[in-house]
Formats: C-alpha cells, structure tokens, sequence
C-alpha cells in the first residue's frame, strides 16, 4: 500500500488494544479487578483486507492469523475487525468472556506482545519454523521446505483443559473448559474457562512456537532437560512478561506496606500469578508458598540436588524458572536500595501508613525493568545455545557468555546473581570444575584456522550476508535470501555449505575445525559407512546440515552495536546400542542414518553453533555437542528408552502421543 | 472353633487379570475360603493356562458341602467391575455355577438401592457412547486421510501414532470389558439397562446370582466398616478402607506438592461428551456451547465465506495440512483413561489382620490415588485386650506384611507418602498380578524398584516374562539375610499354575 506523506506520518506507532493482565477470573475479585484491565500497546501493522469486504480486514497479520474456527461446536466465529473506527477509537473491544471476537483481539494482543519481545532482545525478525514437503508418496523423503508466513491461531480448538502449539501444522490450539476448579470462589461458577483468555497460556505457547522456529531440534526428548526446558521458557517469559506491566506491579506495590525491607512481595506476587488460569502449580511451588497457618508468604528453599534428583519434566522446568526468578529477586533487591535510603532518610525504615505514590512508581519501575533485563538476557541467551540436546548447563554458559558480550563491565552483578541462583539449585554445566563467570563463559576467539587469507574470505562473504539483509523487512525475502546463502543460487556464488566444504574441511586445516565443531568428517565411502555417517558424494565426506543463519543486530545498554552472525550446524549418526545380562548398555555398532533404522538403533545427533563477529571478521565463540560423544550417545538411550525412570506413561505409548499432536499437547494440563 | 493361625494366597498365573485364592488355616484344618477376583484381560492368555484350569484348582483346594457335594467358597469378594477382574463369572462361561458361595461382598458403589452409588453410574452411559463415537470418527478419519498423510513430510510416523493410539484406546475401553454397542446408521444407540459394557455387567449381575441366600447374601461394604466374623473367621479382622464416598474418587493420578490437586471429573469432560453427541445428531445444538446468540456461521456454510476460501484461508487446498476438524477429538484418550480411573476408584479396599499379631494383608483392588487418600479419613474401633482402641490407616500399613499390588502395578495405583512408604513392616512380601506388553506403562519401572527395596527383592509377579517368578526364588535378594531368605523360600510354592504365600499370623 503506497502512502503519501502525510498517511505515512501520521501512521500510527502503536495499536493500543485492552484485555486482561491476567485472565477473566481475577475480575471477580475486588483485590484483583483494578488491575485485571490493561491496554496492551502492541506496534502498529497493517491487516488483511476482508475479501468479501475491502473496507474491513480479517485478524491477520504479518505474522499471524486467527481462525476462530470451533470444531467441536460445528461453528465459526465472526473474525474482528480490528480497523474498525469505532475499535480504533476506544482501544478495541470491552473485555468480555462472553464476545469471541474480544477473545481473537486478546490472542492476538499477547501474541504480538510476545512475538515483539522476543525481536527486541534477539535484534531480528522472528521466524516460525518452515514447513516441510515430501516426495509423493514418500513421507520420509523431505522435497523442500517452505516459508510460513503466519502461525495459525485457533481461539476454540479443543474441549478441554488445554491448548497447546502444534509444530506439525505450526499452529497454536487453544481449548474451553466447564470449570470445576479445587478452590470455587476464584473461578467463574459454573462456567466457562477460555484458555486464550488467560495472558500466561498465550504468552506460553507463542514461546514454545517461536522456540520452535529457533531451534527446531529443541522438541526432541533426548534428554530430562530438553522438553523441561522448553516448559520452563515458555513459562520464564509468561511470567516476566507479566512483571513488566508496571501498572499491575504498581497496584499490589501500594497495598503491602513495611514490609518491603522482607521481598517477599516479588514472590508472593508470582504466586498470585500462578492462581490464576494456566498459573502452573509447579511454578508455584518452586518459588515459594503462602504459609496456611501464618498467612505469610514463604520462599522455597532451593536444594542442591534438585536438579540431580527431580526428573517430572514440569517439575524440573520448575528447577529452572525458579532459578532465574531468584536472580530476578537478588537484582531487584539491590537496585531499591538506594530508593528506600532515599525515601526513608537513610534510615531504610518505613514509616506506618500508605507508601508514598512516587515511592510506589519507582519500585514499580525498578521491577519492571529489572524483567525486562531478565527476559532479554534469556532470549539472548538463546543465540548462544548449542542447536540440540540443551542442558540448564548450557544455558547457563549461554546466559553468562551473552550477558558478557553486551555488558563488560557487569557492575550490577547480573551475572554473579545468575550463577548462584543456579548453584543453589546443583545445575552444574558438564565439564566446567568451578562456577566463575570466567569459566563458565565460552572461549572467546578460539582458532578455526591457521590460514588468516581463508578467513578473511570466510567473513566477507558474511559480511556480505549481513549488507544484502540487515534492512530487508520482508520475513519471506530474508528467509529466501538466507536460504540462497546456505545452499548457494543464481544470486549468491557459492553457499556457505560449499565453502565450508572448500575453505575448512577439505583445506589443511579440516581437522582444526572438525575438532572445534565437535563434528566428524570421515575421508571415504567406507569409512563413513563404518562410523555410522551417511556420504555424500559431492562433498566425498560425512553429509552434515545447515540449520540456521542468523544475522544479530544489538545495541548493548552502553550504547555499543554488536554485529554478528550465527550459524548452526548438524550431523546425524546412526548408532546401535547393545545391552548385557546386567542391564550395562554399549555401543555395539553403527549404521547409515539415512537408511532402515534397526531395532536396536537409534538416530544421535552432534552440532555447533558459530558466532562470528563482523567487525572484527573473527570467529568469537563456538558452542558444540560432540558427534563423537559416547556417554552422551548412552544416556540418549537410556532416557529414550525410559531406563532413567522418567514419568510415567499409561496405556498411551508416549511416543505416539507426541506425534498425534505434537508433544506439547501432552505436557499442559492447568491448574484450576 | 479354634483361632486362624495361617493363611495361604494363592496367585494365579492365568495372564493379565486378578483372581486370588485365600485359604485360612487353624492347626491344620481349613477354616475359611475366600476368592478375590477371577478376571482375564480380554484377548490375552497364558498358554496351557485357561480359567477353567483356574476354576479346577480352586476346586480342588476347597471344602465340599452338602449332599451333592458341591465346593463351597464361603465368600466371594469383587473388588470392581472391570473385565480383567470379572469376566470369570460371565454367565456364559458356568466357571462357577456349580460352587455353592457363603457370601459376596462388593463395594457399597455396586448397591442398586445406594443414591450415592445411582448418582455416580449416571451419566456413564452417556460417556461410554460419546467414547465409543469418539474413537470410531478417529478411526475414520484416519482411514479417510491415508493418502494426505503419506504424502506430508512425517506423515508415515503420523499415521503409525495414530493407529497405536486407536489400538491403545480400544485396549483401555477393554478394561470396561466388550462393548455391545449396536451400530445405527445415526450413530450407536446404547441400550439404557447397562451401565457401562452390557458383558461385564452381566458377569457381575451373575456374581449377585451365586450368593448363597440362606447365608448372609451380598454385603455392600462400606468404608470405615470393621467385619468381624467369629463363626467364618475366628482370629481375624477385616478393615473397608474404600472406596471412598467423596470427591476423592474421581482422583486418578498422583500429585506432587500440596497444591497441586487437580479436580478434571465430570466437569471439563462435560463439554467433550456434549460435543460429540451434539455432533452425532446434526440438529441437536449441544449445551457446551460457549457462546450464547452471538454471530456465528455453521460450518457447514464456511467453504463459502471469502475470507476462508482466500488463499492461505482455512479451505485453501495448499493449507490442508493445517486443519483441525479431528484435533480436539484427541480427547477420546483423556477420557478413557477418566473412565477407566474412575471405576477403579470404585475398587473395594480390603485390610485383613490377624487380631493377635496385627500382621496386615492389603488387597487394594485396582484403588488409585484417591481411594488411598480417603483411607486416612477413617478410624476404626476395636476392642483388644479388654480396652477400645482406635486404629488408622497408618497403623494399618505399618502392619502390613503381604500387599497385593493394585492396578497390575501401574504408576497411579500405588500411593507413595501415604501409602507404600508407610509400608515400612520388615517382613512385607508383594505379589503383582501382571503380564508384559499387554499396556504400555505397565509394569511402572520406578514402581517395581521401590517394591523391591520395600520387600527387600520379595516380590513375586504372575506372568510377565520380562520379571520370571522362578528368579525370585533361585538367587538371594542382597538385602534379604540367610534366615529370611531361608523363610521365604519355604514359604512360597511356585507352580506354572500360581504361586502360594503362606503367612503364619
């Protein structure tokens, strides 16, 4: 759509939409009610025009649509028009349960909200994961992939307490429910409970579907920290997405009084966060608890060998979410000190009585901010993650390595407060012998090659990655653009796939970067066939994948603009497992990943991420699962194989499930 | 009559299905029979073992009585009415029409005179229709769309889950036992006099049929009860500890932390069964509805709306892949298992004691999380030793030397705080009556472990392949010492047939 001028300057920045901070059931409470209305500023973009009708448009975006389809009801929904003049002059629908199209309105408003969260840390456009399509006929065989535009959304899916993304059909599923809550004053009686009513189950299930576009090999339950971590994120943004509202902190800041000094109102509020629907119990109680007896809120104690001992994948997500809330606490605490010496005359003593209402904004606003710190390290953080089988470990590593990148000098100790809360917990990353900020961060410049001409032509070549798609805003042209710089086309001589294979693996310097990217590349046919690799002959080696491309655009709080890229690589092996009469598993061969996978075998995976600096046209960091990796090939099988007595599965073989519906259909069921 | 001094369980090893002989012995006279059970998965078996190999054995190891000397079971005890429990006593079958039966005792939930128990199997009958469509329209849209999903990306594996979930959900309603459901070309109409599978209440209609009248008949038993028989069961106690008569019955799976009790029942499954029937009579509107008069279209008429034909629209034929007419009938599993669970929370719960000793014998049934729960809502009285004394739960697993474990030992059928860690008696010996592969998920791994430091490795399954009976009894459990070990050995009888505890009170 062409605009003139004064369209174009008076286009406007934000879409202001209201919905529930929380979900519908707090609006019956008095306590609650005040803050449960809040006017989401979600950034302006244009709809979809209404075929039928050119001066209405349909709830779809750039990045989403909403399909108010309700199959169980034999209905659709009329979309929202959210263009419409009079939605645009009071800031969309009155917050109603019982109007689905304010429903589609609150979807769309956390999503986007999300959506633009994860952007603004990661300092890219999102993209959701494409979609693959097969060889007729042959649904093993992948022909290509496609971009996909927009995540599907459905406001009433299901009958049931649920909703889940579904990375299959990249869609996000949410259900309805007659609610039959355990405490009956906080639900509607009788009613009906809307899961895209509620902020937390929106804001999580758009994280796992952008995680999903990430990382897509982040689904695969390799490990107990895997599928853990992908709840807890998607939990970790629900929850300091809500902290970020200053208006609700604001509210419940004034009511409590004196006992500031204590913090354990950042706790107590979370709590409250999580009585609400989709609140997730285990959340709830690895942060802490209201004391029955005293009525005071009571932090949990972390305990070194939960991370050892608690396998329940929520439960251990918990582990995690817990961890970054505790440093969440520490840092917030720090940071109002100097405002209650300044508000109290040093003393730090309050006096009886309201708080003084700038007193109450400033702390607000410190909390505010403090999450949203909290949640852009995180998200940032993810940038520094190896492609597969993450651990809290690496996580951790990863948080640690980001933060240092954008931060040198770290002067409000967010990174020491990370790394104790994770202490606390006994999440210790393999192979690291003390917990310093120094050894948990990855190797700074490791050297990729000897030949310092092959580099520089390495990182021209990402430079020019970087020149031909820093402004392009079209999300379909950068994923074309990008994929035409992995594979090679008309238009970009030589993908990086190729000069990978020319510039490292097959220069002098091949094994210097096999032995950094953790990767295997055996020289011949035969070999290949031996170790379990499948060949390619074009490459006359180990076939390995390009997952991602990234380009990182981010301005550090000081000011500094940081430019790098990053690429993901894969390689899959094909690894049979033996077990002896003692139950002792071991590595008793290899076959080709591509063929028939034999009853003992199983498909491993090794990968890197790559971080290049294209200011200083260097590689910065590389972060590796070893291909070669044996106790990892080991503890793969034993926990796919349930031999690490992960949670039960009853009568539904659990593999099945996941793949009826994707796994995360099975890990939500809420709290009422 | 003199008191009980032992009594010997009798496991049988027939496949996955409960049926426990239990003989108490005074000197060396039997004194009492009792038969917990006699059930057999359907389609399973064990081979060389039928039920009526069963049915002679328990024969030949009971009194006769009368002039036609027929065997005389002096009481029947039906723990729930799931076919892996009763399908013994299917009228067809006539195992058992030749015995003469003292007395039944079933769950006050089987009593046709209890408002509690007429409350509770309402409303099954239109669960076990909507489950029945449910799983049906699975199945055909399935069918229907086999050549959508062998030519998507994972389409085979999706297709494969699929029919592992159809067979998993029939397996599941086989615990109700077969379905007689008559197919109309409008759906299925369900016959209104059977609760749940006309089958397996006609089996437990023909349990009613054995009671012998001139003795007591059936007892509904009711928890918090304390029998006390002094003519059939001198020396012994026997405590109801379930099933329970609150909410706590429609809770199937274990929680952690104390927060975390989540209520599904009725309540969210309402919808589901609403929709489906609502679905199956095209002009019913179902109640579940969410919305009241708000605009809405059928969807029938959507192939006509623009914005759902438009390109990328929801009938676009490139965006096929992203539909989810069948998604939300996914469900179908969630309540099957609700179902499921909710008639094993009907299980009678059983503690037998030896007064003098107090040694304990639990036969929970199939009892999940809920049933356990509520047994620590009951004190019993007893007189001992010329005092009253009050009794509880925890005493009563504290005491416990021989536990019959529930649900085939699945992960949700055996408490943990309030349950097995109070078993704490050092001499406790556990039998699971369980075979392999016939449910995913059973035996739970972590379960048999546990049991098996409970026991110190005195644990005894009937028929699964993967955990041998006979090892068992040929190499010494580490934590046993040489005496126990000794004692143990002597005290179990292995046969292909069953293995027999015997327990000297």
């Amino acid at each position: 759509m062409a605009l003139n001028k004064m369209e174009r300057l008076n286009k406007p920045v934000f879409r202001k939409l209201r919905g529930y901070a929380f979900d519908p059931s707090l609006s019956i409470e008095t306590d609650t009610v005040q803050v449960n209305h809040i006017t989401y500023k979600i950034e302006w973009e244009e709809l979809e025009e209404d075929p039928a009708n050119p001066e209405k448009t349909i709830p779809c975006g750039e990045y989403v649509e909403i399909i108010d389809y309700d199959p169980a009801s034999g209905l659709f929904y009329q979309p929202v028009d959210l263009n419409d003049r009079y939605l645009l002059a009071q800031d969309g629908l009155h917050p109603s349960v019982s109007n689905p199209q304010f429903h589609q309105q609150m979807v769309y408003a956390v999503v986007m909200l999300t959506i633009k969260n994860f952007e603004q840390a990661l300092g890219r456009k999102i993209q959701w994961s494409d979609h693959r399509l097969a060889e007729p006929g042959r649904p093993d065989k992948i022909r290509d992939s496609e971009f996909v535009r927009r995540l599907r959304i459905y406001p009433h899916a299901l009958r049931q307490a649920n909703a889940y993304y579904h990375p299959m059909k990249k869609a996000l599923l949410f259900g309805y429910f007659t609610s039959r809550p355990a405490n009956p004053g906080l639900q509607l009686p009788g009613g009906i409970v809307f899961t895209c009513l509620s902020h937390d189950i929106i804001a999580h299930e758009t994280t796992h579907a952008i995680l999903d576009g990430l990382h897509r090999r982040y689904i695969e339950a390799n490990h107990p920290d895997t599928r853990a971590f992908h709840e807890a994120f998607a939990d970790m943004v629900a929850l300091f997405q809500h902290f970020s509202f200053p208006e609700v902190l604001n509210h419940q800041i004034a009511r409590t009084r004196g006992d500031l000094g204590q913090q354990n109102l950042l706790g107590q509020l979370a709590e409250q966060f999580g009585r609400a629907v989709g609140g997730y119990s285990s959340l709830r109680d690895a942060i802490g608890r209201t004391d029955e007896a005293t009525g005071q809120w009571v932090p949990a104690k972390p305990d070194p060998s939960d991370y050892a001992t608690k396998m329940e994948c929520h439960e251990r997500g918990a582990i995690l979410v817990a961890a970054v809330f505790d440093a969440f606490i520490t840092l917030y605490k720090q940071r109002i000190q100097k405002l209650l010496h300044a508000a109290t005359g040093g003393s730090g003593i309050l006096a009886d009585g309201d708080l003084h209402p700038v007193l109450v904004d400033l702390l607000a606003e410190t909390a505010a901010d403090t999450a949203s710190r909290i949640l852009r390290i995180c998200v940032r953080a993810l940038d520094y993650c190896p492609p597969m089988d993450l651990t809290y470990g690496d996580f951790l590593r990863a948080v640690i390595t980001a933060d240092l990148d954008m931060v040198a000098d770290d002067e409000k100790n967010y990174r020491v407060a990370f790394i104790e809360a994770f202490q606390k917990r006994g999440i210790f990353p393999a192979g690291v012998r003390t917990m310093s900020v120094e050894t948990l961060a990855y190797e700074a410049l490791p050297e990729l090659m000897h030949s310092k001409e092959n580099m520089e032509v390495f990182s021209k070549f990402l430079r020019e990655f970087k020149e031909k798609l820093a402004y392009e805003q079209d999300r379909e042209a950068i994923y074309l653009g990008t994929e035409d710089f992995i594979k090679g086309s008309k238009k970009v001589h030589m993908g990086l796939h190729d000069r990978i294979n020319v510039k490292f693996l097959r220069s002098a310097d091949g094994k210097l970067f096999a032995g950094l990217s953790g990767l295997l590349f055996p020289p011949s046919k035969e070999e290949c066939a031996e170790l379990g690799f499948s060949f390619s002959e074009r490459t006359k080696s180990a076939t390995y994948q390009i997952e991602n491309l990234w380009l990182a655009n981010r301005v550090s709080p000081d000011g500094k603009i940081i430019n790098h890229v990053i690429v993901t690589m894969l390689q899959r092996r094909g690894v049979r497992m033996s077990t002896d009469a003692k139950g002792d598993i071991a590595i008793s061969g290899y076959f080709d990943p591509n063929g028939e996978i034999p009853d003992d075998g199983f498909i491993f995976r090794g990968g890197a991420t790559l971080i290049f600096d294209l200011d200083n046209m260097q590689l910065k960091y590389v972060i590796s699962k070893n291909i070669n990796d044996q106790e990892r090939m080991k503890q793969q099988y034993r926990f796919s194989n349930g031999l690490d007595g992960e949670g039960p599965s009853m009568y539904f073989d659990k593999t099945a499930l996941a793949s009826l519906s994707g796994p995360f259909a099975l890990m939500h069921s809420f709290n009422l | 009559m003199n008191k009980i001094d032992s009594v010997r369980v009798r496991m049988y090893r027939h496949g996955f299905g409960d049926c426990f002989l239990l003989r108490f012995f005074a000197g060396g006279d039997t004194v009492c029979s009792m038969l917990i059970d006699c059930g057999l998965k359907k389609n399973d078996s064990v081979e060389g073992i039928t039920l009526e190999d069963v049915r002679d054995d328990i024969v030949r190891n009971i009194k006769k009585r009368g002039e036609d000397e027929k065997p005389h079971l002096d009481i029947l005890v039906v723990t729930h009415e799931h076919w892996d429990h009763v399908s013994g006593f299917h009228p067809d079958r006539r195992l058992f029409d030749a015995f003469s039966v003292g007395q039944v005792w079933m769950a006050w939930t089987e009593d046709p005179g209890d408002e509690d128990a007429k409350v509770l199997n309402k409303g099954l009958q239109e669960r076990v229709k909507a489950l029945q469509l449910a799983a049906d329209k699975l199945k055909e849209h399935t069918e229907t769309s086999r050549s959508f999903f062998m030519n998507i990306v994972g389409g085979d594996r999706q297709l494969a889950a699929r029919e592992s979930f159809h067979t998993s959900l029939e397996s599941v309603m086989e615990f109700l036992g077969p379905f007689t459901l008559t197919k109309t070309p409008g759906g299925i109409s369900v016959k209104d006099n059977f609760t749940i599978s006309l089958e397996t209440q006609k089996a437990m209609d023909h349990i009613r049929t054995l009671a012998d009248n001139t003795d007591t008949g059936i007892r509904y038993c009711s928890p918090g009860d304390l029998i006390d028989l002094a003519d059939k069961l001198p020396g012994i106690r026997i405590y109801v500890l379930g099933p329970p008569r609150n909410k706590l019955l429609n809770k199937d799976k274990p929680s952690s932390g104390a927060n975390k009790e989540v209520y599904f029942g009725d309540g969210s499954l309402a919808g589901f069964v609403d929709g489906i029937l609502g679905m199956e009579d095209g002009n019913a509107v179902d109640g579940s509805r969410p919305f009241g008069k708000v605009s809405s279209l059928p969807e029938k008429e959507g192939p006509d709306q623009p914005y759902l034909t438009r390109k990328g629209g929801y009938y676009d034929p490139d965006c096929k892949w992203r539909t989810i007419e069948e998604d939300w009938l996914n469900m179908a599993g969630g309540l099957a298992m609700q179902m499921d669970s909710d008639t094993n929370n009907t299980s009678l719960a059983l503690a037998i004691e030896f007064k003098d000793s107090n040694k304990v014998l639990l036969f929970p049934g199939d009892a999940q999380v809920g049933n356990w729960l509520s047994w620590h809502d009951h004190t019993w009285t007893i007189q001992k030793n010329g005092a009253s004394q009050e009794i509880n739960a925890i005493q009563l697993l504290n005491n416990t030397v021989f536990y019959k474990v529930g649900h085939h030992s699945s992960h949700n059928a055996t408490l943990k705080e309030k349950g097995l860690e109070l078993m704490t008696h050092e001499a406790l010996v556990a039998f699971v009556p369980e075979k392999e592969k016939q449910y995913s998920g059973i035996p739970y791994m972590p379960l048999i472990e546990v049991l098996k430091k409970k026991t110190k490795g005195r644990l005894i399954v009937s028929a699964d392949k993967t955990l041998p009976a006979n090892t068992a009894l040929t190499t010494k459990p580490p934590a046993l010492d040489a005496a126990e070990w000794e004692a143990f050995k002597t005290a179990i009888e292995l046969k292909d047939l069953y293995v027999e505890y015997t327990l000297k009170g």
